[in-house]
């Protein structure tokens, strides 16, 4: 089977080794997968995504992404994703065109094709009357949707998402899931972390469960019902499962 | 005042003995800052030092060296309002104050927080611009232990009133009109004002110098009753309070003006903080609605293209020069330099310009011209504290450059580059002093290329510095500047290297061109040799940068 995503391995301590945020996490994720990552807080769904993205290096084990060794060719690997931290809080003095023709530079995107990426996301989001702004004046959501759009400027095989719906407000967030949707029909794929039960429970086609730097669980929302063998919610197994 | 106090420590982040007990670098790491903030005032110190010495000396044969004290506790005051108009341009607002405003808080108990707090950071002043004279005073005039009891006292109690008299000022304008959305102004007022009060600190050093040279001009100006300060002094209650507690004509009169000080300074605080509370609280109401409008870029919605490594200079020279605390200790310091040299010669008169412009005719001289315009050019290019502040200011935004695909390496030579960008201008400014002094063509220009080499080490070191111990937890873009230890490390790099090359010039005699073409040649070589280290180990230095 071919893997989009492949995690070997990977662990990772803070405080010199007292704090293990992922302890020998193991996981992959197929293509036109919209993977749903969660656990509770300081579980350590922030760690791994941003080892995935070459922010944090692993004290052990392997990241693959699109087939590129993320540890041994970072560049290639990089080149092969987008990503929306859980942190707005960016370049506040950059107005927002700045900043996304900045990512664009970045990712070398033409001139006619970073425009024909930006404008309809623009106009989707409604940041099309505040994107000549300072980003510092923006709203937490408007920030965060400004970091949606630079993620998409290069349209990556895989769309990495820490807690993206935190701030967005109902529109946005439906037009933010719609996006997802629509990017995992194209054959991409899209790996998000989130606390909003029901917004897995609708939209992933897989999710993983992370406890205490383990992954407890992956499968399908059915896979999950099966071995617990209760027609329950989401919410209601993944709290079993978490409290176990 | 319960509040008020857990306010302030949260405020000034005190934290107790204990934790620095545990955490030996930690505690390290503050007592090098306050040795070097002492470092800095050190200059400060030992001039004020030789003035009020000078001039008890003068003015004591005439019965007239009170006017030391008197002298002390106006300028205490004067600079104090000056900076506290600075500091709070800067700081009226609390970070977080919409979370604050929805606590229990009374207005009064925020205000006095902030004044409080204010109140610790004016301090030193006080020590500098009063404890000296009360103690050049008390030494030469065998003073007893009374003496320096109550000058103690008075010391605590002058920045009291300036501070209060400077926060209702603000509250009054603040509580009618929003500044909030206008920070950046504040912030650039700021500055001005501070330069304004640079230049009065050069006005001071000036009238030192006037001092050592000529004591009998010293009596005549300070026992002028038209001298501005000393008009201040008879208007300004608290300090003749201040100076009539200490050379009154006895026990009562110095205990009574002792008292009424400390009623009257205290009582006009707690009278501030009850009276204007409300309005303070109401203050932060009104910059909490926000500004209005939003800053915008000028600019049509345009998507061209630029390489990376321009793309990355751009977003680097931006975030600096629209940040007002960066662009005031950094870029800008290129041209406060050279204007507050400027002042100096003003200060100085026209005398001091014609005694330089005498010698420049001298070609033994003029060699000395450059080889200062080239120190000051090296000095400048290190001053603006862009690369040794590089990481530090991006923070937290490090986290998203790291996932983007570009190379640990453009990333740093991105910043290097940046600091180059002010190190050419910093460099024409030397050419420009050149021909000022009358100095021109190749010996001119030959200083452009010679700073620019001559940069590098200090550049490159800077870089080296914060990419290795950066100063990464920040709340405010301020302490990344500010509170980093590289910045002032950074500054201190290029005197030792200018400290070299004079070194040889002077000491070891050498000519000139040789010495200035291997100066620069040398610095270049080990400049190159940091800048390889840098880079070499670029990648795994960016891995364990972690907020």
């Amino acid at each position: 089977m071919v893997y989009i995503i492949r995690l070997k391995n990977i662990s990772k301590a803070y405080g010199g080794g007292k704090v293990r945020a992922v302890d020998n996490l193991n996981l992959t994720v197929p293509p036109g997968e919209i993977f749903g990552f969660l656990g509770p807080n300081g579980a350590g769904k922030t760690t791994t995504i941003k080892i995935m993205t070459g922010i944090l290096s692993p004290d052990t084990g392997e990241v693959e992404l699109c087939g590129v060794d993320l540890l041994k060719e970072p560049l290639r690997a990089k080149r092969k994703f987008g990503y929306v931290p859980d942190t707005s809080e960016i370049f506040p003095r950059l107005s927002g065109l700045e900043f996304l023709n900045f990512v664009a530079d970045v990712y070398e995107v033409p001139a006619k094709l970073r425009e024909e990426r930006i404008r309809p996301l623009l106009k989707l989001f409604s940041l099309e009357g505040a994107i000549n702004d300072r980003i510092g004046s923006y709203s937490h959501g408007m920030k965060q949707k400004l970091l949606v759009i630079a993620s998409l400027v290069h349209d990556p095989d895989i769309w990495i998402l820490d807690e993206p719906m935190t701030g967005l407000d109902p529109e946005s967030s439906f037009n933010l899931k719609k996006l997802m949707q629509d990017y995992a029909a194209r054959g991409k794929t899209v790996f998000f972390s989130t606390h909003i039960l029901e917004v897995a429970e609708k939209l992933c086609t897989t999710l993983g469960i992370i406890k205490k730097g383990k992954l407890i669980f992956t499968g399908t929302m059915e896979d999950l019902k099966t071995q617990k063998q209760e027609d329950k919610s989401l919410e209601e197994l993944f709290l079993e499962l978490v409290r176990s | 005042m319960r509040k008020t106090l857990q306010l302030i420590k949260v405020l000034l982040a005190v934290r107790p003995f204990s934790y620095y007990r545990q955490n030996p670098k930690e505690f390290l790491k503050a007592l090098g800052f306050i040795v070097l903030i002492l470092f800095s005032l050190s200059g400060l110190f030992s001039m004020n030092v030789v003035f009020y010495k000078n001039l008890f000396q003068a003015l004591k044969p005439v019965n007239l060296e009170s006017t030391v004290l008197a002298l002390g506790a106006v300028n205490t005051v004067l600079i104090i309002l000056a900076l506290g108009v600075i500091a709070i341009l800067s700081g009226y607002y609390y970070d977080g104050a919409e979370y604050l405003l929805a606590l229990p808080l009374k207005g009064r108990e925020l205000l006095g927080a902030k004044i409080l707090v204010n109140y610790f950071y004016h301090l030193p002043i006080a020590v500098l611009f009063f404890g000296i004279p009360a103690g050049v005073y008390g030494y030469f005039g065998g003073e007893g232990f009374l003496y320096w009891i109550t000058a103690i006292f008075n010391l605590f109690l002058l920045p009291v009133l300036p501070l209060t008299l400077v926060f209702a000022f603000f509250v009054l304008i603040f509580r009618s009109f929003s500044f909030a959305g206008k920070k950046d102004f504040l912030m650039y007022l700021g500055g001005v004002i501070g330069l304004g009060a640079a230049v009065l600190i050069q006005k001071f050093s000036n009238t030192v110098q006037l001092a050592e040279k000529n004591p009998g001009v010293l009596v005549a100006k300070f026992s002028d009753p038209n001298l501005i300060n000393l008009k201040l002094y008879k208007i300004y209650l608290p300090a003749l309070l201040t100076v009539k507690s200490l050379t009154g004509e006895d026990v009562t009169i110095k205990a009574f003006s002792l008292g009424a000080n400390i009623i009257f300074s205290l009582g006009l605080l707690a009278l501030g903080l009850y009276t204007l509370g409300w309005a303070y609280e109401k203050s932060l109401k009104v910059g909490a609605e926000g500004g209005g409008g939003r800053r915008r870029v000028k600019g049509e919605l345009t998507f061209t293209p630029k390489p990376v490594f321009i793309s990355n200079l751009l977003r680097e020279i931006r975030l600096m020069n629209r940040e007002p605390v960066y662009f005031l200790n950094g870029p800008l310091v290129i041209i406060i330099i050279p204007f507050v040299f400027g002042i100096s010669f003003y200060f100085q008169g026209i005398a001091g310009l014609s005694e330089i412009k005498k010698f420049l005719g001298n070609k033994a001289l003029e060699n000395y011209f450059l080889a200062g315009l080239l120190s000051l050019g090296v000095f400048l290019a290190a001053a603006t504290n862009i690369t040794s502040t590089a990481i530090s200011r991006e923070a937290k935004e490090l986290y998203y450059l790291k996932s983007l695909p570009v190379s640990e390496k453009t990333w740093l030579l991105g910043k290097l580059a940046h600091g180059y960008v002010f190190g050419i201008i910093a460099s024409f400014f030397a050419v420009a002093g050149a021909y000022f002094l009358g100095v021109s063509g190749f010996k001119a220009w030959f200083i452009l290329p010679a700073v620019l080499l001559s940069a590098l080490p200090v550049l490159a070191a800077g870089l080296l510095l914060d990419l290795k111990r950066p100063y990464l937890n920040w709340d405010h873009p301020q302490k990344a500047f500010k509170q980093n230890l590289n910045a002032t490390v950074g500054i201190f790099l290029p005197f030792m290297q200018i400290g070299l090359y004079w070194l040889f010039l002077l000491k070891f005699k050498l000519s000139f061109w040789p010495c200035t073409v291997g100066f620069a040649g040398l610095s270049f070589l080990i400049g190159l040799g940091v800048l390889f280290y840098t880079l070499k180990d670029a990648q795994s230095s960016f891995l364990k940068l972690e907020v």
